[in-house]
C-alpha cells in the first residue's frame, strides 16, 4: 500500500515537472532546427500529450471499461449534459455579475492568446482546446492530483487552485480585473473537480464533460464570437 | 453571447514569453510539494 502510494507520489511529481517545463525545452530544441513557433508548439504539445496518455494508459483503459459496462446510455448522456449545464450556468452568472461590477471588461489574456492562435492555425487551436485540454489537462490536473490526495474536499480545492494559477502563469499580473478573471477559471475548474469525485473518479466521463463544454466556446470562436 | 462569458478551458503555454511569471510556477511547485508531503505523512499514519 505504502509502496504504491510512494510510486504514485513520484509519478504525480514527474508529470507536473514535465508539464511545467516541457514546452520551453521542446520549443527550444525545435528552434535549433529552425522550426516555426506554431509547429514547435504543436510538436511539444503532441509529445507531452502522448507521454501523459502512455503514463496513465491503464487507468484510462479501466475507466473506459467501467464507463461502457456500468453506465446506461441515458445516464451517460444525462450525466455529461448535467455537468456541462452547471458549468454553463455558472459562467452565465459570473458573466452577469462581472458585467454589473466592472462593466464591459475585455476578455482575459489566455482567451486573447487562443483567439490569436485561432487566426494563425485552426487545426492547432482545435487540437489544443478539444483534444489536449480534454485529455492531457484532465490527466494532469485531476487524475494525477487525485492519485495522491485521498480527501475529496482537499482534492477539489488543490486541483482547482493549481489549474487556475496555470491559466495566469503567462498573463499580465498587473491587470486590474485579474481577480475576476481568476474566479472565472476557478469556478469551472471547481465544478469539473466536483464532477470527477461525484462520478467515482472516472477520468473518461470528465474528459467527455470538458470536451462537450469546450465545444461551445470553440464553436463561438469558429463563428467569430 | 460571446467569449467574454465562455472561457475555453485550455491553458495556453507561451514558451520564451517575457510575461512568464516564474513566481506562479514556484507557487504551483510549493503547493504540489505541500500536498505530496501531506499525503506521504497521512499514508504513513495509516
Amino acid at each position: 500500500m505504502l509502496v504504491k502510494n510512494k510510486n504514485l507520489i513520484l509519478k504525480t511529481l514527474i508529470v507536473f515537472i514535465c508539464y511545467l517545463f516541457y514546452k520551453n525545452i521542446i520549443v527550444y530544441l525545435c528552434g535549433i532546427f529552425n522550426l516555426g513557433e506554431i509547429v514547435s508548439s504543436f510538436i511539444a504539445d503532441l509529445i507531452f500529450f502522448l507521454g501523459v496518455v502512455i503514463a496513465y494508459k491503464e487507468d484510462i483503459k479501466s475507466d473506459f471499461i467501467d464507463y461502457i459496462k456500468n453506465y446506461k446510455l441515458k445516464d451517460k448522456i444525462f450525466s455529461i449534459l448535467k455537468w456541462v449545464l452547471i458549468i454553463f450556468i455558472a459562467n452565465i452568472i459570473m458573466g452577469f455579475i462581472s458585467g454589473l461590477l466592472f462593466g464591459d471588461v475585455e476578455v482575459d489574456e489566455n482567451t486573447t492568446t487562443l483567439n490569436s492562435l485561432f487566426d494563425i492555425s485552426f487545426l492547432y487551436t482545435a487540437f489544443l482546446t478539444l483534444i489536449f485540454a480534454t485529455v492531457a489537462e484532465i490527466l494532469v490536473f485531476q487524475k494525477s492530483i487525485r492519485d495522491v490526495v485521498d480527501n475529496k474536499v482537499a482534492f477539489v480545492i488543490v486541483s482547482s487552485v493549481i489549474y487556475t494559477i496555470m491559466n495566469f502563469v503567462y498573463a499580465d499580473l498587473t491587470n486590474v480585473h485579474l481577480g475576476m478573471y481568476m474566479f472565472m477559471y476557478f469556478l469551472p475548474a471547481l465544478i469539473l473537480s466536483i464532477a470527477y469525485v461525484r462520478n467515482k473518479d472516472n477520468v473518461f466521463i470528465l474528459m467527455f464533460i470538458k470536451f462537450v463544454y469546450n465545444l461551445i466556446p470553440f464553436t463561438i470562436l469558429v463563428l467569430g464570437g | 453571447m460571446n467569449l467574454k462569458h465562455f472561457n475555453i478551458l485550455a491553458v495556453v503555454q507561451k514558451p520564451g514569453s517575457g510575461s512568464t511569471n516564474l513566481n506562479l510556477i514556484i507557487i504551483i511547485v510549493v503547493i504540489l510539494i505541500i500536498v505530496l508531503i501531506a499525503s506521504t505523512v497521512l499514508s504513513n499514519k495509516k
